[in-house]
C-alpha cells in the first residue's frame, strides 16, 4: 500500500521529519519498503502485515500509530443519514453476503459539478492504482481508501430492475472495469446483479455495464461486507488483485458500512449531490464483541515487566480496545468489529501489547537450558565425507528436487526400464517442475553439460540429496524418499599444469574415492564388478556395462560407482570422449557402526618384496587374483597390483605385476633366506595357476 | 731433513693452485697422507741428534698443525663455493603457479548452515531432518493456516497425488517433532530444502533451502524467545552488526517477530535475516500438548540473505544450477 505522508497528518498529529516517521512505522509492524519523494510529498511503499486487513486505509495505519504514541487523532467530517430497512431496494441471496446497504445520491441541477476532493485526496486515489475523472467514483474510491472499507458505484439509471446479491450460476459471464472483454465466472461467485446484467464481482470490482460517467444523475453507493474466503477465491480465479479485494481477503470491518457511506454523503453533498432514502440497509450484521480476558500477572510473567492494569488498559484502549478491571488481577477486554478477524485469544493481546510498547524495548532473556550438545554421528561423519571430497577437489552443489521428462528421456530411461516410474507434480506449471526425481544421474549428467558448455571440463561435484520412488505401500501411500550422496567427475582427476601432463578421470580414480569413504568412515566398502543388469542396482542401468561395479557393506548393495553409459552420454549431447564417471552412494551408510578393524604394528625387520607377472583373460579380476594368492601363503602380509600392461604382444590379455610383500612376522621366523622367498613365491605362483587353470591363465 | 720452510713455501705455492676438491685431495694425500711428506719428516726425527731432537719436533708439530689448519681452510672454501655454484644452477622461476592439487568446496548454503547449527548446539539445539513429501495437515492446518489462507492455493503448492505435497517450508518437521516428543524440553534445528510453485527468476526459487528452530518447554516466555535471538545473532553475524526486533505475522506463532540488521553505527538498509514467533496455541494443541502447561517459540533463518550478505551473491538460482564456475569464484574470490 502506497501511502502519502502529508495525506496521512489528515487523520493524525505526526512529527515533521519522515524519517523518524518512517523509524516508528517499521518499530510498529508498518514495514517501508521503499520512501520516495514524489514532487514535495513523502510517499511510503508499506508492506502490511497480512492478517490486518484494518491497516489497509489511511484511518488504519492512523489507529496503529496512535495505539502506540497515542498522538491525537483527526475526525473527518460526515453526514448523518437516517438508516431504513429496505430489502426492496436489494434481495440478499446470500449467507455470505454479511451486510448490505445502499445510499442513493442524485445531482442538484443547480450546482455547477465540482470533484469534491482536494488535490492531495485526489492524489490518494490515484496512488491506489485507481483512475479519476467521475466524480462519484472518485469519491467513493477516495473513501474506501481513507477508511478502508471498499465501495461500488452504480448508476442508478442503468440498473434494470431490482438489484440481487447472489451467487452466479454456470455459464454466467461479467465484463469487468478494465478488462478488454468479459469472462466466464466461477460457479458460486458473488455477484451484485440486476434483472438483466451483473452489475459487479462482490467485493473485486465493478462492471462495466452500470458504471457511472460524468454524466451521470442519479447514483447507488453500495457498501457491504462479505466472506472473505469467498472474495478471495473470486479474485483469484479471475487472478484481479484490486484494492477492494485486498481489503475483504482479510476480513472487513461490519462497523464501516455505515459510516462509509455517511463519510461519502458528506463529500457528495459538497460536490453538489444529495441523498435521496437515507442509507437504504438489505441485510444487517448483527456483531456480539468479542469478550477476552486473561490475568495482569501472566502478562508480566510473559514480558518479565511489572506493568499495572491501568498500564496495560490504557494502552489497549488506544487500540480501540474496551478494557474492564475483572476478577483478582483479570482485565476483561472487548474487542472491536474492526479487529474481530485477527484477535481470537489471549496471545492476540499479549502481541498487541508487545507491539505498544515496542518490541525493542520489552526485557530479554535466556531460558534454563542444560548445556550444548554435540553434532549427532551421522552428521558428524556426513562432515567427514564432505571434508574429504572437498580435499579431493570436488565442490558440493544443490539439485532441485524435481526434473522434466527431458531429462528423464536424455538419461535414457525408456519405458520398462525400472526407473521409469516417478512420482508427478499435478500443478507444475512449469514442465523442468514435471517429475520428482527417482535417480541423481540426470542432474549429475546435467552439471557435467552445463560446465562443459561454460567450457569448464574439469568437473568434480558432489550432493547430498534424495530421491522419491513410487510405492504404493509407503507409509505416506505414494513414494518412499531415499537419502543418497552422489558424486560425478569428468575431464582431469589431476589437472595438467606447466610441469605435467593432466591424469584423465576414469572409473579407477571413482574408486578411489569410494576407498576414501569406507577409510573416513571407518567401514568396510566392497566393490564388485557387475556385468550382468540383475546383479546392480536401477541406477546402476546407467552405467557402462563393462565398466560398473556395485558397492556393497556387509553383503547389502548400498551403491553403484562407474563410468556413465555411453546411451547417457549421447542422450545428454556429451562428447563422446568425456567419459564422466558416477558414485551414488545410500546416505544409510553414515548410520551404520565402524566395521571391526585392529591394529597392525610396523615391522622393525624389512619386509621381503618379489614381483609377478600373470596375464589375466577378460573377466578375471586381479583382486581376486590378489586374494588367492594371500591366501595360499601366510607369510604374505600385502599384494600390490603394480602395473597393468595391455597390447597385442600379450594378445589384448592384461599383463598385471604383483607385488608380493612377505611379512617376517606372519612367517614366525626371524629372518628369510632369500631361497625360502623364492620357493614360497614359486608355490603361490603354481597355486594360482592351478585355480585357475580353466580360464588360461598364464605366467609372463 | 728437508727445510720446513722450504716444504712450507712449496706447499703454500701448491695450495694456491687448488681449484676442486680432487686437487685438494691430492695435495692433502702427499702431505699429511700415509706416506706424505709430514710422515716421512716424523720418520726421519729418530736421526736427529738429541740434543736438537725437542726442538725439531717442535717444528714438525707446527708444520703438521699449520698443513692441517691450512687444508681445512681450503676444504671449507671449496664447499661453498660448490653449494653456491649449485644454487645458482638450479634458480627456479617460482612466479610459475604453485602445481599442488586444489580444494574443492562445499557449497556456500551448507556452510552458512553449519554455522548456524554450530551455535545452536551450543543451546542443546539437536538437527531433525523430515520429509519432503508432506500432508496438508503437517503443511498447513497443524501450523494454524486455515484453508482460506494464500499459502494454501494452488499457485503456491505443489501438490501430488493423493492429496499429498511437496512440503513449503520446513515447519513441517517442527510438527512433526511436536507429534511425536513428548519428553521436554524439545529443542531441535532443521535445515531443508522447500518448495514453492513460483515462476523462477533470480530471487524466487521453486526449490530452496530454509532453516528451522523450535524451542517448547513449561515456562517458555517472551523474553526468552528475545533473549535466544540475540545470542543466535550475536554468533551467527558477530558484534559488528545492530540489529532489531519487529513485529510479524506467520500463522503459526503469536505474538511473531522479525529480526533486522545492519551494520553497526551506520545508517544503512535494514536487512531481514530472521523470522520467529511463540509458537501458536493451536499449534500445540493439535500437535497433542496443552498450550496451557506448554510454551515455546519457534524461529526460521534467512539463510538465503546470509549467503547473499557474504558473497554478495544476487542470484540466487546461480547456487543451485550446477555451474561449477559460481562454486569456484565464491571460494576462491579475487584479492582486491
Amino acid at each position: 500500500m502506497k501511502i502519502i505522508i502529508d495525506q496521512l497528518r489528515d487523520y493524525i498529529d505526526l512529527p515533521p521529519s519522515a524519517v523518524a516517521i518512517h523509524e516508528l512505522m517499521e518499530d510498529i509492524g508498518l514495514e517501508v519498503k521503499r520512501a520516495d519523494k514524489v514532487g514535495e510529498r513523502t510517499v511510503f511503499n508499506l508492506e502490511l502485515l497480512a492478517n490486518r486487513g484494518d491497516h489497509h486505509s489511511y484511518k488504519g495505519v492512523a489507529r496503529e500509530i496512535h495505539g502506540r504514541t497515542g498522538w491525537p487523532l483527526h475526525h473527518a467530517i460526515s453526514e448523518r443519514l437516517p438508516k431504513v430497512a429496505d430489502h426492496l431496494i436489494a434481495d440478499i441471496q446470500t449467507a455470505n453476503c454479511l451486510n448490505y446497504a445502499i445510499a442513493e445520491f442524485k445531482r442538484n441541477s443547480e450546482v455547477d459539478h465540482v470533484a469534491g476532493l482536494s488535490e492531495g485526496q485526489a492524489e490518494m486515489v490515484v496512488l491506489s492504482g485507481n483512475q479519476i475523472g467521475v466524480p462519484v467514483s472518485d469519491i467513493s474510491g477516495f473513501v474506501s481508501i481513507e477508511m478502508g472499507q471498499p465501495l461500488f458505484a452504480f448508476d442508478a439509471d442503468k440498473v434494470q430492475g431490482r438489484i440481487s446479491v447472489r451467487e452466479s450460476s454456470a455459464g454466467e459471464r461479467a465484463h469487468l472495469v478494465g478488462a478488454d472483454n468479459d469472462v466466464e465466472l466461477p460457479v458460486g461467485t458473488i455477484i451484485i446483479a440486476d434483472e438483466k446484467q451483473i452489475l459487479a464481482v462482490a467485493g473485486v470490482k465493478n462492471c462495466v455495464s452500470a458504471q457511472p460517467t460524468a454524466e451521470t444523475e442519479r447514483v447507488y453507493i453500495e457498501s457491504a461486507t462479505y466472506d472473505p474466503v469467498k472474495v478471495r477465491k473470486a479474485a483469484k480465479a479471475l487472478n484481479v488483485q484490486s484494492t477492494a479485494s485486498a481489503r475483504f481477503e482479510r476480513g472487513a470491518d461490519v462497523a464501516l458500512v455505515d459510516a462509509s457511506l455517511e463519510r461519502v454523503a458528506a463529500l457528495l453533498g459538497r460536490a453538489g449531490w444529495s441523498n435521496d432514502g437515507g442509507l437504504r440497509v438489505a441485510r444487517e450484521f448483527d456483531y456480539i464483541p468479542v469478550g477476552l480476558s486473561f490475568n495482569i500477572r501472566n502478562v508480566n510473567d510473559y514480558f518479565e515487566t511489572a506493568f499495572t492494569s491501568e498500564d496495560i488498559s490504557s494502552l489497549l484502549s488506544r487500540y480501540g480496545f474496551e478494557v474492564a478491571p475483572g476478577h483478582s488481577d483479570d482485565l476483561n477486554v472487548t474487542v472491536p468489529s474492526a479487529r474481530m478477524w485477527d484477535i481470537k485469544s489471549a496471545e492476540d493481546l499479549y502481541e498487541e501489547i508487545a507491539k505498544g510498547i515496542g518490541y525493542n524495548s520489552l526485557p530479554s532473556s535466556m531460558p534454563k537450558a542444560a548445556g550444548g550438545v554435540l553434532p549427532s554421528s551421522a552428521l558428524q561423519r556426513k562432515g567427514s565425507v564432505a571434508d574429504m571430497l572437498v580435499g579431493q577437489g570436488f565442490y558440493e552443489v544443490f539439485t532441485d528436487g524435481f526434473y522434466s521428462e527431458e531429462h528423464r528421456e536424455n538419461t535414457g530411461i525408456r519405458e520398462g526400464h525400472p526407473l521409469w516410474e516417478h512420482v508427478k507434480i499435478a500443478n507444475a506449471g512449469d514442465r523442468s517442475f514435471a517429475l520428482l526425481k527417482n535417480n541423481t544421474v540426470a542432474q549429475a549428467t546435467e552439471l557435467v553439460r552445463t560446465n562443459l558448455n561454460f567450457r569448464n571440463s574439469n568437473i568434480k561435484a558432489f550432493e547430498w540429496t534424495r530421491t522419491f520412488h513410487p510405492d504404493a505401500e509407503a507409509e505416506n501411500g505414494l513414494c518412499e524418499e531415499r537419502l543418497v550422496l552422489w558424486a560425478i567427475a569428468a575431464g582431469e582427476s589431476r589437472q595438467a599444469a606447466w610441469d605435467e601432463a593432466g591424469k584423465k578421470v576414469d572409473v579407477f580414480y571413482m574408486k578411489g574415492i569410494v576407498e576414501e569413504i569406507s577409510a573416513v568412515l571407518g567401514i568396510q566398502l566392497k566393490i564388485r564388478q557387475v556385468i550382468e543388469n540383475a546383479d546392480t542396482s536401477p541406477e546402476g542401468l546407467c552405467l557402462h556395462p563393462t565398466r560398473r561395479g556395485a558397492i556393497y557393506w556387509n553383503d547389502k548393495m548400498v551403491g553403484v560407482v562407474g563410468e556413465l553409459h555411453p546411451e547417457v552420454i549421447e542422450g545428454w549431447g556429451l562428447n563422446k570422449n568425456s567419459r564422466p564417471c558416477f558414485i551414488e552412494l545410500s546416505q544409510e551408510i553414515l548410520d551404520v557402526a565402524p566395521s571391526a578393524r585392529k591394529y597392525s604394528p610396523p615391522s622393525s625387520l624389512h619386509p621381503v618384496m618379489r614381483d609377478v607377472c600373470l596375464l589375466l583373460p577378460s573377466g578375471v579380476a586381479a583382486a581376486e587374483i590378489a586374494d588367492s594368492m594371500k591366501e595360499f601363503s601366510p607369510w604374505l602380509s600385502e599384494v600390490a597390483v603394480r602395473d597393468v600392461f595391455n597390447s597385442e604382444a600379450t594378445n589384448n590379455r592384461n599383463a598385471v605385476t604383483f607385488s608380493l610383500r612377505y611379512s617376517h612376522e606372519r612367517a614366525g621366523r626371524g629372518n628369510f633366506t632369500a631361497d625360502d622367498v623364492n620357493i614360497e613365491t614359486e608355490n603361490v605362483v603354481t597355486r594360482v595357476l592351478e585355480k585357475y587353470a580353466s580360464h588360461s591363465l598364464e605366467r609372463r | 731433513m728437508k727445510n720446513i720452510l722450504a716444504l712450507r713455501q712449496e706447499f703454500d705455492a701448491a695450495l694456491a693452485a687448488v681449484s676442486t676438491g680432487d686437487d685438494l685431495d691430492r695435495l692433502s694425500t702427499e702431505y699429511v697422507g700415509k706416506k706424505g711428506v709430514l710422515k716421512e719428516l716424523l720418520g726421519e726425527l729418530r736421526n736427529v741428534p738429541p740434543e736438537t731432537r725437542k726442538t725439531v719436533a717442535a717444528d714438525l708439530n707446527s708444520f703438521k698443525t699449520y698443513l692441517e689448519g691450512q687444508l681445512s681452510s681450503v676444504s671449507e672454501n671449496l664447499r661453498l663455493q660448490e653449494t653456491q655454484r649449485r644454487i645458482s644452477d638450479e634458480w627456479q622461476d617460482v612466479s610459475l603457479p604453485g602445481v599442488a592439487e586444489r580444494r574443492g568446496a562445499r557449497h556456500p548454503l551448507s556452510l552458512i548452515e553449519d554455522k548456524c547449527l554450530d551455535v545452536l548446539n551450543l543451546l542443546g539445539f539437536s538437527f531433525v531432518d523430515g520429509p519432503e513429501v508432506e500432508n496438508g495437515f503437517h503443511n498447513f492446518d497443524a501450523l494454524n493456516i486455515p484453508e482460506h489462507h494464500p499459502a494454501r492455493d494452488m499457485q503456491d503448492t505443489f501438490w501430488l497425488e493423493n492429496n499429498l505435497l511437496l512440503r513449503s517450508h520446513t515447519s513441517t518437521v517442527q510438527v512433526r517433532v511436536l507429534e511425536q516428543q513428548k519428553e521436554l524440553p524439545i529443542r531441535i534445528a532443521s535445515p531443508g530444502r522447500v518448495y514453492r510453485n513460483e515462476t523462477v527468476d533470480a530471487t524466487h526459487l521453486a526449490c530452496f533451502h530454509q532453516f528451522e528452530g523450535l524451542w517448547v518447554d513449561e515456562g517458555v516466555k517472551f523474553s526468552h524467545l528475545k533473549g535466544t535471538l540475540e545470542f543466535i545473532i550475536k554468533n551467527i553475524f558477530g558484534t559488528e552488526w545492530d540489529y532489531r526486533f519487529k513485529p510479524k505475522f506467520y500463522p503459526y506463532t503469536e505474538p511473531s517477530i522479525g529480526v533486522d540488521i545492519r551494520q553497526k553505527g551506520g545508517d544503512g538498509k535494514w536487512i531481514t535475516v530472521l523470522g520467529a514467533g511463540m509458537v501458536h496455541r493451536n499449534v500445540l494443541s493439535q500437535t497433542g500438548h496443552d498450550p496451557e502447561r506448554l510454551s515455546g517459540f519457534a524461529f526460521g533463518l534467512g539463510i538465503s540473505r546470509m549467503v547473499t550478505m557474504a558473497h554478495e551473491v544476487s542470484n540466487m538460482k546461480s547456487l543451485y544450477e550446477g555451474d561449477l564456475r559460481v562454486h569456484q569464484a565464491i571460494s576462491r574470490k579475487d584479492y582486491v
